[in-house]
């Protein structure tokens, strides 16, 4: 197999902050490689990077042999890109946003037509065609900005955060065509996610990133099994801090996480757990609400990893978007 | 080959966006009618230019062709911001075309728009009276519009490289053009202003394009048309220069 893309030692600052910190990986050709993390983990600042667009401050990466900053032509020819922000010219229609991408990506005028017509029909967007972008709803605006990477067949494809924004009918449309890319084309693809369910039922391997720093690489199925084989959630009103205790005093399980009164324990059989927890909990006083059983997600290995959650769970939404706002400024 | 057809796409590209905009083609046309129509026209009856015998509005009409192609050109930069804002440069700044390229086309594109616009000024002081001389002159006053609109597009892109947000170009621009505008020797002769005056003008470069288009249009010249034209092109150069590395250091 040849190596897509080799990343070693990626770093970049801005002024103080560290964004990306000696990051190392290597993807395979034909790979589905994912980026999982929270928002302002280094995911953007990373892909901007292997994409030439940010100079890293240290470190190297290679894009099919190519060094990203020696050969940064070399590198752009190979690769295609969605940005997680818009990059569409909303004055011109969809088939011109499309033909200028064609033309700047020098692909031949007797095949420019044909592929543009394959593409749009491929995101199901060829009646509108000839309708200005402004026109066009998130979804769509979307599904053009794929079709668009896919014009010149690069040989890797990176998609920074494809489906944020998108609602869940749209998000399933996007999935489709990138598993069909990959399997079609036998095309490398990178993409960002924080949708754990995507990078799951997706990529081939996740890179799990907080602050800068992958803290976990592997299979979707290696990760959760790290994590063990279930997955126990306890719901109680007060005194989270005094259980935890007693349950580490009588070694019922080795990780265990506090989050917002919530506990959170792996373990590999978590069924027969559940009554021993109660009765402990009793033991000391204090009133259990709920328990919950399930297999590991994503998110649980990254709260494994890091003891925080990628999206804060929970019934309480005010709290939701008061965490989200403070991840936005970071 | 391939940078020339990157060339010719963002050139193209600034076409259809010109075309489409009728709201801003017509605004920009506001600005000579006024000063044509209305200034020169009522001006004109009041002025009597020493010794040369031409009629004010014909002494003015080189001056509104050379504002119009200013305006139009430099504030053309802009686009660099608006790409910016909305995302679309970073598809052009990752195609695998040289940072040259999209200045190139750019400037080309900007410049395009300003000269076809310089082009109906022309026509305009045609409609309202003013007589031109040679076929030659006129031919020659072309090759002068077409460097002034590139000189001040790729002013307008030096600047708005240098700058983050289209908001403070505008602010930037509006310092900037008027001054131009005023102190180019176009609204009355150069050599009736005090030295110091005198001085500011010949600094700036709109003045020998002014010049110039008047020297070929109406024959009428109080600077040298080779000295002139050395001045637009070595301007042109420099800009070009200067968009060119500043745009170079620009990330997306």
């Amino acid at each position: 197999m040849e190596l897509a893309i080799r990343v070693s030692g990626l770093t970049k600052f801005y002024g103080d902050l560290l964004a990306v910190d000696h990051i190392s990986f290597e993807v395979e050709e034909g790979e589905i490689f994912g980026l999982l993390g929270p928002n302002g983990a280094g995911k953007t600042t990373t892909i901007k990077m292997l994409t030439t667009l940010l100079r890293p401050s240290e470190g190297a990466a290679e894009v099919y042999g190519h060094d990203i900053q020696r050969e940064p032509h070399e590198v752009r020819r190979v690769i295609g890109i969605v940005f997680q922000e818009p990059s569409l010219d909303l004055e011109l229609t969809g088939r011109e946003n499309m033909e200028f991408h064609a033309r700047l990506y020098d692909v031949p005028k007797g095949e420019m037509e044909n592929r543009i017509e394959e593409l749009l029909q491929l995101v199901e967007l060829q009646d509108w065609a000839d309708r200005l972008v402004r026109t066009y709803s998130g979804g769509m605006r979307r599904r053009l900005e794929i079709a668009r990477s896919l014009l010149h067949h690069p040989k890797v494809l990176f998609l920074d955060e494809p489906t944020l924004g998108l609602d869940p009918q749209s998000r399933r449309h996007v999935w489709s065509y990138i598993s069909r890319i990959n399997e079609e084309e036998g095309m490398t693809i990178i993409l960002t996610t924080h949708y754990m369910e995507e990078a799951d039922q997706l990529c081939d391997r996740v890179a799990i990133i907080d602050k800068g720093r992958i803290v976990a690489l592997d299979t979707p199925e290696r990760l959760k099994s790290i994590v063990g084989g279930d997955v126990l959630t306890l719901e109680v009103g007060s005194g989270a801090k005094r259980l935890v205790e007693a349950i580490r005093r009588r070694g019922l399980a080795r990780n265990i996480q506090i989050l917002r009164g919530q506990i959170t324990l792996m373990e590999r059989d978590g069924e027969a757990l559940i009554p021993v927890l109660l009765r402990l909990a009793e033991e000391v006083g204090i009133s259990v609400n709920s328990v919950s059983l399930r297999k590991p997600s994503l998110d649980d290995v990254f709260l494994y990893f890091t003891g925080e959650r990628i999206r804060p769970q929970g019934p309480e939404p005010m709290m939701m978007w008061r965490i989200r706002m403070m991840r936005g400024r970071r | 080959m391939g940078e020339l057809k990157a060339i010719y796409t963002i050139w193209l590209r600034e076409m259809l966006r010109w075309r489409r905009d009728r709201a801003g083609f017509l605004s920009s046309m506001m600005q000579p009618l006024f000063w044509l129509f209305i200034f020169g026209v009522g001006m004109g009856r009041s002025v009597r230019l020493g010794g040369s015998g031409v009629s004010y509005l014909a002494f003015l009409a080189p001056g509104v062709i050379a504002q119009n192609i200013l305006f139009t050109a430099f504030f053309g930069g802009v686009s660099v911001l608006y790409d910016m804002e909305f995302g679309f440069l970073k598809e052009i700044l990752v195609a695998p075309i040289s940072r040259g390229a999209i200045v190139a086309g750019k400037v080309l594109g900007g410049a395009t728009t300003a000269f076809i616009q310089g082009l109906i000024v022309l026509g305009l002081s045609l409609l309202i009276g003013v007589r031109y001389g040679s076929p030659l002159g006129l031919a020659a006053s072309l090759g002068v519009m077409a460097l002034l609109s590139m000189a001040f597009m790729a002013l307008g892109l030096a600047l708005a490289s240098g700058l983050e947000r289209a908001a403070s170009f505008q602010r930037i621009g509006r310092f900037t053009t008027m001054p131009m505008w005023f102190l180019s020797g176009a609204l009355w002769p150069l050599d009736q202003s005090p030295p110091w005056l005198r001085m500011i003008i010949l600094l700036n470069p709109l003045t020998y394009g002014v010049d110039a288009l008047r020297t070929l249009l109406i024959g009428v010249n109080k600077i040298n048309i080779a000295l002139s034209l050395a001045v637009l092109i070595a301007f042109t150069l420099l800009m070009l220069g200067l968009g060119t590395y500043l745009f170079g250091r620009k990330e997306a």
